[in-house]
């Protein structure tokens, strides 16, 4: 009797977050595959069209647009962005640093302030003729004062990239300062006697040794990444920019669903940004052999 | 040994605990999930009591109404909830709610340009109650300028009641213009039509320093204006799309050139049309004049504190003599949703505060500068009180006196595609205008607009007829 209930017990515990998830979370995942079968405009005015929407989507110039937007962005984040965080984080793990813990907490606290604020305040920095970027490359480079970062096609990616650096690079340094500390002191020591030089010790002992970390550092940042949304929305006024240049996936879905209404489309090109998200994080787990290690 | 000695040193709770089948864990999580679920029985979740609902995007509309609701309480009896819903939210959670049917509101304030999203799908299942018998019945049609509801109509029906009509004038920086113009024996009011505008201003012009007028290129804001000043629009009347017509091509050959020519050729310039650049610009006379609905000069006062005393407003020059001298950009409508528990009710709340109180309207222009589509509130004082800050202009008679001529905007659920392509093409036409000049322009802009514009028909060519008599609402669920 005892084992019996044993046995329940877990399942009991569980059962609130089964209910809720599939309440709150399965349903609509459901009710969204289904409704991206259909042409919508409210909840009583629906149009079965089968797969039309994805074979719509496939040849929508605007969702390529979107694509190359989000992948551009994406590719940004991540080459730039893990270096930088990786770098800091071995600096920042250093004994011999004086004052450390104030620079982590200085690095890190972009992620404090908040998307909006962070928004705003970026608005001001980029400002052509009077932001404070402008002004420092005029005074520099000699570059000119008008740059319109936010309002030429160009240059709007660029500066996405450069927010992102500044928000995220400190949050995805802790990470890796989690990792660093955890990779074992002898390996370094056991090198150093082999005579590794810091390169041959970073290549084969600390990046094999924070590997796992790296890998799950670089799936959430592209799933992270393609997920843009707020950021451009504010930084761009709104929208989606001079000549769609800030269009992201997930903007063009909001476009869809909740400006044009049509949320049978929208709810189609959410599920396409899943299947490429997933599709993208196991080609990134088979390129960095993460499958295969834990099979 | 020991181990029987720790075991009685724990005590016969500790004991009963630490024997909990998984631990100590489950059993806190249970229990905060009681204590919340029971403080939550104690505290249920504040439901409305009152007799109408109403959602507002707009603070100072909000303060307003909620003052009007006290007035309509009294006379009613009928208690009334004003909830004040932050801009962007305030859509999202009207379709939510729709497609929930739960908690939609009596009445709802939306924006122009998310609008016609709400008026696809059948006529009948369209969100809001047609409320052209209301206002035809109760005689606010003559009340309000004829082109007002156009924004709103859709197949006939009025799904919206006109909050703004916003006439555009030019506000200009007087501190340097008006004395220029002295001295060349003009004054600014008689520069009738753009082409007198720019000539007669050109000697203001310094290349990268000051420019004659704000114009963004990499947005429509500008182009919109001058396109319904032409006599066009994105959509026409029945939501049929002309935005890449011989106006809009005629439009975009006109402004294109005053951004984006070489050397003095080019008149115009912008830092923004949004953020503080455009304020710091406009302090820093960047550019003397600027594109300005009823709405803008609240914000103009507000972000550009400098300039007190320094600008004024003229009527648009004309495109060409005895052409219009307005333009209209943006809007708010108040809607009735069919899910109304009393109708009747919320129509009388919506005359209240629409085309209640003159006096209401006036405190709200006071603080937005936003011209009420009522004829009836134009005679309040408010409208008629000079402005130090407009040079002491009674700028309340100046949109009075180009309300009529606003012209009409067309809606439509496919608009938040059509702009995005329209700034596609604006975006493109300056780019090409930069590095070729006028060579080929005139092709490159008809093909750039017309191939934005099929993008748009595309989206909507797959848009069912939903109207049609075969057609089975929720077909296939």
């Amino acid at each position: 009797m005892r084992l019996q209930a044993s046995r329940t017990t877990p399942y009991l515990f569980m059962a609130p977050f089964i209910l809720s998830f599939l309440i709150f979370g399965a349903y609509p995942i459901i009710r969204s595959l289904v409704l991206s079968l259909y042409i919508t405009s409210g909840p009583e005015a629906q149009r079965f069209v089968g797969l039309g929407n994805y074979l719509y989507l496939l040849q929508d110039p605007d969702f390529w647009t979107a694509f190359r937007n989000t992948a551009t962005f994406a590719l940004g984040s991540v080459v730039l962005q893990l270096p930088l965080s990786l770098g800091l984080a071995i600096l920042l793990n250093r004994p011999d640093i004086r004052g450390r813990n104030v620079f982590r907490f200085i690095f890190f606290s972009p992620n404090l302030m908040g998307l909006v604020f962070s928004a705003l305040l970026f608005m001001l920095i980029l400002a052509p003729k009077f932001g404070l970027l402008n002004a420092a490359l005029h005074a520099l480079f000699g570059l000119p004062a008008t740059t319109r970062w936010l309002s030429t096609p160009g240059l709007v990616m660029p500066a996405l990239i450069m927010v992102a650096l500044w928000l995220y690079t400190g949050f995805n340094m802790v990470y890796f300062l989690a990792a660093l500390q955890s990779v074992d002191t002898e390996l370094y020591e056991a090198a150093t006697i082999d005579g590794a030089g810091r390169w041959s010790q970073f290549w084969h002992v600390t990046l094999p040794g924070i590997k796992p970390v790296l890998i799950f550092v670089v799936v959430l940042s592209t799933i992270g990444s393609f997920q843009l949304f707020e950021l451009a929305f504010l930084l761009l006024g709104n929208g989606s920019g001079p000549d769609q240049a800030g269009l992201t996936i997930v903007m063009y879905l909001y476009q869809n669903g909740f400006l044009g209404g049509d949320l049978g489309y929208a709810s189609a090109i959410g599920w396409t940004l899943a299947a490429m998200v997933l599709l993208l994080s196991l080609v990134q787990l088979r390129i960095t052999g993460m499958g295969r290690e834990e099979a | 040994m020991q181990a029987k000695n720790a075991d009685t040193a724990r005590g016969p709770i500790r004991r009963r605990l630490d024997d909990m089948p998984l631990g100590l864990a489950p059993l806190l999580i249970a229990g905060m999930g009681l204590i919340a679920g029971l403080y939550l029985l104690i505290h249920p979740v504040h439901r409305s009591k009152a007799d109408l609902s109403m959602w507002t995007f707009g603070a100072l509309h909000a303060d307003a109404y909620k003052e009007a609701a006290g007035r309509f309480e009294a006379q009613s009896g009928q208690k009334v909830d004003v909830q004040l819903i932050n801009f962007n939210a305030v859509n999202q959670k009207l379709r939510s709610a729709l497609w929930a049917a739960v908690n939609v509101p009596d009445l709802v304030e939306i924006e122009k340009s998310a609008a016609g999203g709400f008026f696809r799908g059948p006529l009948d299942k369209v969100g809001f109650l047609d409320l052209k018998p209301y206002l035809e019945r109760d005689g606010i049609l003559d009340r309000i300028p004829p082109n007002a509801l156009a924004t709103y109509t859709d197949r006939g029906a009025v799904f919206g009641v006109p909050h703004d009509i916003h006439p555009v004038m030019l506000a200009y920086r007087a501190d340097i213009v008006d004395p220029y113009l002295a001295r060349r024996g003009k004054r600014m009011e008689e520069l009738a039509t753009w082409d007198e505008f720019f000539r007669e201003l050109h000697g203001l012009l310094i290349a990268d320093q000051r420019y004659l007028l704000q114009i963004e290129h990499g947005d429509d804001f500008a182009f919109q204006i001058f396109l319904m000043q032409r006599g066009g629009g994105l959509f026409g009347p029945g939501g049929r799309l002309r935005m890449d017509d011989e106006t809009a091509v005629q439009t975009m050959l006109w402004m294109i050139p005053l951004v984006a020519g070489s050397g003095d050729k080019q008149v115009a310039a912008s830092l923004s049309n949004w953020d503080p650049s455009f304020y710091r610009g406009f302090i820093e006379g960047y550019y003397v004049a600027a594109l300005c609905p009823d709405w803008r000069s609240s914000q103009i006062q507000t972000f550009a504190r400098e300039l007190h005393g320094k600008l004024r407003l003229v009527p648009l020059p004309a495109p060409a003599p005895g052409g219009l001298r307005t333009s209209q950009k943006g809007g708010t409508m108040l809607g009735i949703s069919r899910s109304a528990e009393d109708p009747e009710l919320a129509w009388r709340f919506a005359k209240e505060i629409y085309y209640g109180s003159p006096r209401q309207h006036g405190q709200l222009f006071r603080t937005t500068n936003i011209l009420t589509p009522d004829r009836k509130a134009w005679g309040d004082p408010a409208y008629h009180e000079p402005r130090p800050y407009w040079c002491n202009q009674k700028i309340g008679e100046e949109y009075i006196a180009l309300a009529d001529e606003v012209p009409p905007f067309y809606s439509s659920g496919f608009l938040p595609t059509a702009v995005a392509k329209l700034n596609e093409a604006i975006v493109s036409c300056y780019a090409r205008y930069r590095s070729h000049g006028a060579d080929g322009f005139e092709a490159f802009v008809r093909r750039r607009l017309k191939s934005s514009a099929d993008y748009v028909r595309a989206q909507m060519a797959r848009e069912p007829d939903w109207d049609a008599p075969d057609w089975d609402a929720k077909e296939g669920s």
